[in-house]
């Protein structure tokens, strides 16, 4: 604010302009007069800067109480309390509920104990509000819960606010094309149903014709004399063709399985022969058994075939 | 069948009675079925599709598709449950398709405000609010959503149409609501 530029004219001027003012001015309105108006009116703007509203006062009471006030406020509100009775009476009660409160004495445990109290409301409180939409999915609400939601006035809120949610939830609505659409519809559904059936029956109906034609054509065509011998030596030919190689094949393989076990009857005969001859020569005492021969002989127990003894 | 006059019956228990008609090859029970849910359907898909024309065209296949199937239902569910599936896979499929997707505005609010005459600011403002907010939502929790609020299905048959277990159904609206109620914009409205 410019206090200090006034402008005595322009004051003079208003003041002289409001109605029925310019009589109450004193006959001699000079230079001087206006000079002291100019500081009458400079205290009651400098009180104006400091003063406060009611709610303000109240906000800062225990503020004003305990000191913890800036100098300046701590005179606006000073003034405030002794302007105003319903800001003085709530200084009043809020003096004597902190002197006696002095009194009191309040243990580090109480503290805890109301800091977990506190606590304990808060996660309450959010988990109630995740129950309240309980109501419109029937699941039950424990008792502990619900007992808070009756009492929680913030709980309270909640379920009006959800109340209110489902009511004008249930005003909402899709919109909606008019009667003649959805008759429309059905009669569009009838039809692509009827569609559906007829192409099925028409899919049917081609498959056989495909079937029937292809009938028919053979039958024409078998029907021709020369088609009929062509065919028939074709197929014949066939036969005899697919069982002449099944056959060779099985009596290739026979032969080889033939020759294969005379060849392993050879082997073993000619074996048997030379064993049987080198232990009789060896029995006969012609040949000398070998160190293997020997023990062989020893383990069979035959001492009169042991060459040694 | 339902006699003029008779007592009003249970709808799950009418299409039972109509599906079997049809099972038994009398295709104007079918065209009743058509009838008492396409608009249903219709609903369903929209919300999914966001396009009028798509929606059209999805309704038709899922009819279509339930009648050629209609010897596979064996009321272990409801028929309501077991077209909406169809509806709802139908409606996948289509979305999958990448011409569509260039194709459907996905800025259009699928859901539009029907104030009453009895309302006021405040509950016209909500309702907008909720519309563009149930759009931000996930898939899964935005179909539970519909599928309860609008087709006012219990969650054992929203389990069965999104194929999931009983407690996900029921998980996925209480998510949908409390998201949408923490949501700054609602909390204002409310």
């Amino acid at each position: 604010m410019n206090g200090n530029n006034f402008n005595f004219s322009k004051i003079k001027d208003l003041l002289k302009g409001i109605k029925g003012l310019e009589s109450k001015l004193p006959s001699k309105a000079d230079k001087k007069y206006f000079e002291q108006l100019e500081g009458r009116i400079m205290l009651k703007i400098k009180d104006a800067e400091v003063l406060v509203a009611c709610p303000e006062v109240k906000e800062s009471l225990v503020d004003f109480i305990e000191g913890n006030i800036p100098a300046n406020k701590k005179v606006s509100i000073k003034k405030h309390l002794e302007s105003c009775n319903t800001c003085f009476s709530e200084y009043m009660i809020t003096k004597t509920v902190m002197e006696d409160a002095e009194h009191v004495h309040v243990t580090e445990a109480c503290f805890e104990e109301l800091s977990e109290k506190i606590n304990n409301e808060i996660s309450l409180c959010e988990t109630a509000q995740d129950h309240i939409a309980n109501e419109y999915t029937g699941d039950p609400v424990p008792w502990k819960i619900k007992k808070h939601i009756e009492t929680c006035q913030e709980c309270q809120k909640t379920v009006m606010v959800t109340k209110s949610i489902i009511e004008n939830l249930n005003r909402l609505s899709v919109p909606m094309p008019n009667e003649k659409f959805f008759e429309e519809q059905l009669h569009k559904i009838d039809r692509a149903i009827e569609f559906s059936h007829s192409s099925k029956m028409e899919r049917h109906k081609e498959v056989r014709g495909y079937f029937t034609g292809i009938m028919d054509t053979l039958r024409v065509t078998l029907l021709q004399p020369y088609a009929a011998i062509s065919i028939s030596a074709m197929v014949a030919l066939l036969i005899i063709g697919g069982k002449f190689y099944s056959s060779k094949d099985n009596i290739e393989e026979k032969q080889i399985n033939l020759s294969d076990l005379i060849n392993r009857a050879n082997t073993v005969t000619s074996i048997n022969e030379e064993n049987g001859l080198r232990v009789t020569q060896i029995k006969e005492g012609i040949q000398d058994p070998s160190e293997d021969e020997r023990l062989q002989l020893k383990t069979t127990g035959s001492a009169k075939c042991d060459p040694v003894k | 069948m339902f006699e003029p006059g008779s007592t009003p019956r249970d709808p799950k228990l009418i299409d039972l009675e109509l599906v079997k008609q049809v099972q038994n090859g009398n295709k104007t029970a079918f065209n009743i079925l058509v009838r008492a849910h396409q608009r249903g359907v219709y609903a369903i898909v929209f919300s999914m599709v966001k396009d009028h024309d798509t929606a059209d065209d999805v309704v038709q296949d899922t009819f279509v598709k339930a009648y050629k199937h209609i010897d596979s239902f064996e009321a272990k569910s409801s028929f309501k449950s077991w077209l909406y599936s169809i509806a709802i896979n139908t409606a996948k499929n289509v979305l999958k398709s990448d011409s569509l997707r260039e194709m459907v505005d996905f800025e259009k609010v699928v859901l539009h405000v029907t104030p009453r005459m009895s309302e006021n600011i405040e509950e016209h403002e909500l309702q907008i609010v909720l519309a563009e907010e149930i759009e931000k939502l996930p898939a899964k929790q935005k179909l539970a959503l519909t599928l309860r609020i609008f087709d006012e299905l219990p969650f054992k048959e929203i389990a069965e149409i999104m194929e999931c277990p009983y407690d996900t159904a029921k998980a996925n609206f209480r998510h949908a609501i409390n998201s949408l109620r923490k949501h700054p914009r609602i909390l204002d409205a409310a």
